[in-house]
């Protein structure tokens, strides 16, 4: 691996971990709204 | 001052149970034993930095036995719900802390006094350095350890896991007192303090007296419910 | 202190509730990506390539603005963390949890981008070195506050809890890089990170690294503590 393997490994790689991360938060929002969009305030 | 006759009073409570039935003791004691016999197998028997290697051991198994101690005590204040009877007496919450820290570093203390001994004897290495230094590296170590260990062992034994996450939440917590306590225990045992000791001892003395006081303002918080 | 002068943090409950989705999330999105449009090819190729460590020096400039991400995002949980000791309002259990998570994605991620760092310019992936060894711990507080939280099923408990946990945790990491300091400076070999004086072009990407990794964090956490009181309401039926 010359200098550039390691730089792109670590871009990608720290791209690869945010946009999973966003990605899964993001789901779970939507998903969150659903099950909660129809429940209404004590 | 209010607060410390209940603290005597809880730590007295403490040490005249553990008397009585030498619940902890025995089985942390044990414990920490096995451990350091084993340890003793693996263990250079000569050359370079083998004092260092030894103070190394020594603070494991001291933190296995601080680790073990405090979960006990913390889990027989929860059998038959005698921390709520604790909690609704008159005593301050300082004082509960501070009586089951006392507790606490007295159990620690004695398997200490006992692994030492056992250690230089083992592992045939004397405090060259002067008992003085290694008795202090052991009470500021110590001190350190079972303060952020009460803390945490209040909240641990009111967890789904029980005292099983004690060790997760005290060892990073942990780290600079461990360092340097086995810094100056290493230099106890490698024949005197260095240049770098005292600073190293200051280190343990700010770190105790800072997470003394934190340790103190937060535990009431961990009570409540 | 008497038990009478600590508020209940029950009483938090009522205000949580579902909310819209914050305004200004759209623009912290937005900027966020503009960000990265422009770091990254600044960082790739209009920086100058390094005369002493080459091409991998680039990995500098998202792995400094992750770390300065880790160290504030812990500074949040330990402010969100006396709130929820000093007020009782679940609002400041939130931020304090939420930060927690997203600053384990960026510390993970510094831990990650160091070793691929350091493996070609210095020969070796790890050194105990303070700074490395401070971050190692960094991550270790944080994910022992993660499983922490995992381990308490009662909303006021687990608050109160973590609350002391990211307290004791966030005054912790100071001390541990001070005594690495000292701990490694007993031993010759130590690797030096050179400081002095960054060509401006360099400094200037770092810079953009910098804000957009603020920016970027900054949106994460809107997301974030909504997406925890949602779950939160959902949890405890607050809502008929």
């Amino acid at each position: 691996m010359n200098g550039w393997g390691y730089v792109v490994a670590a871009y990608v790689g720290s791209a690869l971990l945010y946009g999973t991360y966003l990605t899964w938060l993001l789901r779970k929002e939507r998903r969150l709204e659903r099950s909660t969009g129809d429940l209404q305030p004590r | 001052m209010s607060w410390v006759a209940p603290a005597l009073t809880i730590a007295g409570k403490d040490l005249r149970l553990e008397l009585r039935t030498r619940d902890v003791v025995a089985s942390v004691g044990l414990f920490v034993l096995l451990v350091v016999v084993m340890a003793s197998f693996s263990f250079p028997t000569t050359g370079e930095g083998r004092d260092a290697v030894a103070a190394g051991v020594l603070w494991m198994a001291f933190m296995f036995a601080a680790l073990l101690g405090m979960g006990r005590s913390m889990a027989i204040e929860k059998e038959d719900a005698c921390m709520d009877g604790l909690l609704t007496s008159p005593a301050p919450r300082e004082s509960i802390f501070l009586g089951k820290l006392a507790a606490n570093l007295a159990f620690t203390g004695v398997v200490e006094l006992v692994i030492l001994p056992v250690f230089v004897v083992l592992l045939r290495l004397a405090p060259t350095g002067g008992v003085p230094l290694l008795v202090l590296a052991t009470a500021l170590g110590t001190l350190g350890l079972v303060t952020v260990g009460t803390l945490f062992s209040a909240m641990a034994v009111n967890t789904r896991g029980r005292e099983a996450i004690l060790p997760l939440l005290v060892m990073p917590v942990s780290i600079p007192v461990m360092i340097a306590a086995v810094k100056v225990t290493q230099a106890a045992f490698a024949g005197g303090a260095g240049e770098g000791t005292a600073a190293w001892v200051l280190l343990m003395v700010a770190y105790d007296a800072l997470f003394l006081l934190v340790a103190i303002a937060t535990f009431p918080y961990v009570t409540e419910g | 202190m008497s038990t009478e002068t600590l508020p209940a943090l029950d009483e938090g409950l009522a205000d949580v509730r579902p909310t819209a989705r914050a305004p200004y999330r759209r623009l912290l999105g937005g900027a966020t990506i503009a960000l990265f449009a422009v770091l990254i090819p600044m960082a790739l190729l209009w920086a100058p390539m390094d005369a002493k460590q080459g091409n991998p020096q680039r990995i500098f400039y998202i792995h400094v603005p992750a770390a300065w991400i880790g160290f504030l995002a812990f500074f949040v949980v330990f402010v969100g963390s006396i709130g929820v000791l000093r007020t009782g309002k679940r609002r400041w259990d939130d931020i304090a949890s939420s930060s927690a998570e997203i600053g384990t994605i960026f510390t993970t991620a510094v831990l990650i981008t160091g070793p691929l760092w350091g493996r070609p310019v210095w020969g070796v992936y790890w050194t105990w070195d303070p700074r490395l060894t401070s971050y190692l711990l960094l991550w270790l507080i944080y994910v022992s506050y993660l499983v922490l939280r995992g381990y308490v099923p009662e909303p006021s408990r687990r608050a109160r809890y973590s609350a002391v946990l990211g307290i004791v945790g966030f005054l912790d990491v100071p001390i541990v890089y001070l005594s690495t300091r000292w701990w490694r400076s007993e031993h010759p070999t130590q690797f030096v990170f050179e400081r002095g004086g960054l060509p401006t072009a360099m400094l200037i990407t770092l810079l953009i690294g910098i804000a957009t990794f603020t920016v970027f964090y900054a949106y994460l956490m809107t997301v974030r503590v909504r997406t925890g009181r949602m779950q939160e309401a959902l949890d405890e039926e607050v809502f008929a």
